[in-house]
């Protein structure tokens, strides 16, 4: 069991966000810096951490320029300045008064499966064009009767949301499939089901339509969190 | 994956492997000088018998009586599996074949056979055939990647539908046998290669690090050490996503 103490041993140590948890939990903060007049910026996007980090150079430089040195501590930062970075770097196509909803910045977002909703389409039309099986319950969520892949499919809504790293995602939605159809025991049935996560993960990691999809969760996992940081720094659109 | 989290769990899988390690590992079997060689020894590729009678395992022979196609191919299969055959080298053969390991002149002689030969023996329940047939279904889809100059498989066929439409069959089916291996037949070899399987077919190299733990529950006491060597050679991974990845890889081998 040493290979297992070693793994263990580290995932205990680390911090991280798990693909397989539907906890609305708030991204890690990217940069922190302090205001004029007292308080912190704080952001957990990357549009509002470059915003703030841009503003923070600045305020070195010029610190630099005056008194021939960088400064002792880190310069305090002026709020319209950096909102005003921040309202320049707002994400394309992003509505402050009506944020997508996203795993991690809205308390009401929830999974739609394996799918339904937006990605419905081209994800059954990828994944059962490779299908010329009888064995199709006719259901996505469970196409190998009696194994559920909806666990897998909503941890997959999550990652992506959440702006994770597609590869790795996908990789963790094809891992739970095939942990769902490891229940079966005739190797025939096994094959079938395990077709059907391969059939599933080459839906969401090669199609064009997952492409697009992916670059969808990403942008809008950008302009949540750039609507986050805005609303929490105080500043106005 | 962040930057920062990439460099912790390099960090804590670097401590802990090294932990593990300096608990100390059984000392692998020594070959004795003595030895003399088996009967096979012309192929180069050798078992070993020692003067009490018994073999141990040698991954390339002497390395005289291989032609220079043999030794390349079992050279590079070694790289292509991240050493796990030549670290075996001195062991006693029943401890190899344990493992479920193929001797090096059963992957020199089924590289001779077709596709179709091959398959024939898989669906006749040899074990080893279905091994070789998933092997050959890696060696494909590796050489079109390193045509396409794409980092990773997922990149040639988001990039090339044509591509895609023609291997992707290929790779899921790959990925089943590689399973179906593991599932029905679970043993340290079955799981390094459904890692290598799972990290061709799926473009990310952190499957390979979860199969070497899976090895090390399955047997395989060489665990920690190839699990230090794999982290030092492919740097930071996620490790959620490797604890994930290994957590799965248990279920289907059986492991509870």
């Amino acid at each position: 069991m040493k290979g297992k103490g070693v793994l263990l041993a580290l995932a205990a140590s680390a911090v991280f966000f798990s693909a397989y948890s539907q906890t609305v939990t708030l991204p890690p903060v990217k940069v922190t810096a302090p205001k004029v007049g007292g308080g912190q910026f704080s952001c957990l996007g990357t549009a509002c951490a470059g915003a703030v980090n841009q503003e923070s150079f600045a305020a070195h430089q010029r610190f630099l320029e005056e008194h021939e040195r960088y400064p002792d501590e880190p310069p305090e930062l002026d709020q319209q300045q950096v909102c005003r970075a921040m309202r320049a770097s707002r994400p394309a196509n992003c509505d402050y008064g009506s944020p997508p909803s996203v795993p991690g910045f809205s308390p009401g977002w929830s999974p739609n499966g394996c799918g339904t909703g937006p990605r419905a389409n081209w994800f059954l039309d990828s994944a059962l064009s490779q299908s010329n099986s009888s064995t199709y319950s006719g259901d996505l969520n469970a196409p190998f009767a009696g194994v559920s892949f909806l666990a897998a499919c909503n941890s997959h809504d999550a990652c992506w949301g959440s702006a994770m790293h597609r590869g790795t995602c996908d990789i963790q939605f094809r891992g739970a499939m095939e942990s769902a159809c490891s229940g079966q025991s005739n190797p025939d049935s096994y094959n079938v089901c395990m077709g059907y996560a391969g059939m599933y993960h080459g839906a969401v990691s090669t199609t064009n339509g997952s492409n697009e999809a992916y670059a969808k969760a990403v942008s809008e996992n950008s302009c949540a969190a750039w609507v986050h940081d805005m609303k929490a720094n105080g500043c106005a659109p | 994956m962040s930057t920062e989290f990439g460099a912790k769990f390099a960090i804590f899988f670097a401590i802990s492997t090294s932990l593990l390690v300096a608990c100390g590992q059984p000392p692998e079997q020594e070959v004795s000088k003595a030895e003399s060689r088996s009967g096979d020894s012309a192929s180069g590729a050798k078992k070993v018998t020692e003067a009490s009678g018994y073999s141990t395992f040698k991954w390339d022979g002497d390395g005289s009586s291989l032609s220079s196609e043999q030794r390349k191919y079992l050279n590079d299969l070694s790289t292509r599996y991240n050493g796990i055959f030549a670290g075996l080298d001195g062991k006693p053969q029943s401890e190899v074949d344990a493992l479920g390991f193929p001797t090096p002149q059963e992957w020199l002689d089924a590289k001779d056979l077709t596709d179709d030969e091959l398959l024939d023996r898989a669906k006749q329940g040899d074990v080893k055939a279905k091994a070789f047939y998933v092997d050959r279904g890696l060696v494909k889809l590796e050489s079109l990647l390193s045509s396409s100059g794409a980092e990773n498989i997922t990149e040639v066929f988001q990039a090339s539908p044509v591509a895609r439409d023609e291997y992707q069959k290929l790779a899921i089916d790959t990925q089943v046998a590689a399973a179906e291996i593991l599932k029905f037949h679970p043993s340290p070899f079955a799981a390094y290669l459904f890692g290598q399987t799972s990290a061709v077919t799926g473009g990310m190299q952190f499957p390979i690090a979860a199969s070497i733990a899976v090895a090390g529950d399955l047997g395989d006491t060489r665990s920690p050490e190839l699990l230090q060597a794999f982290s030092n050679k492919v740097g930071a991974m996620d490790s959620s996503a490797v604890m994930s990845s290994y957590n799965n890889m248990r279920n289907i081998a059986g492991l509870k």
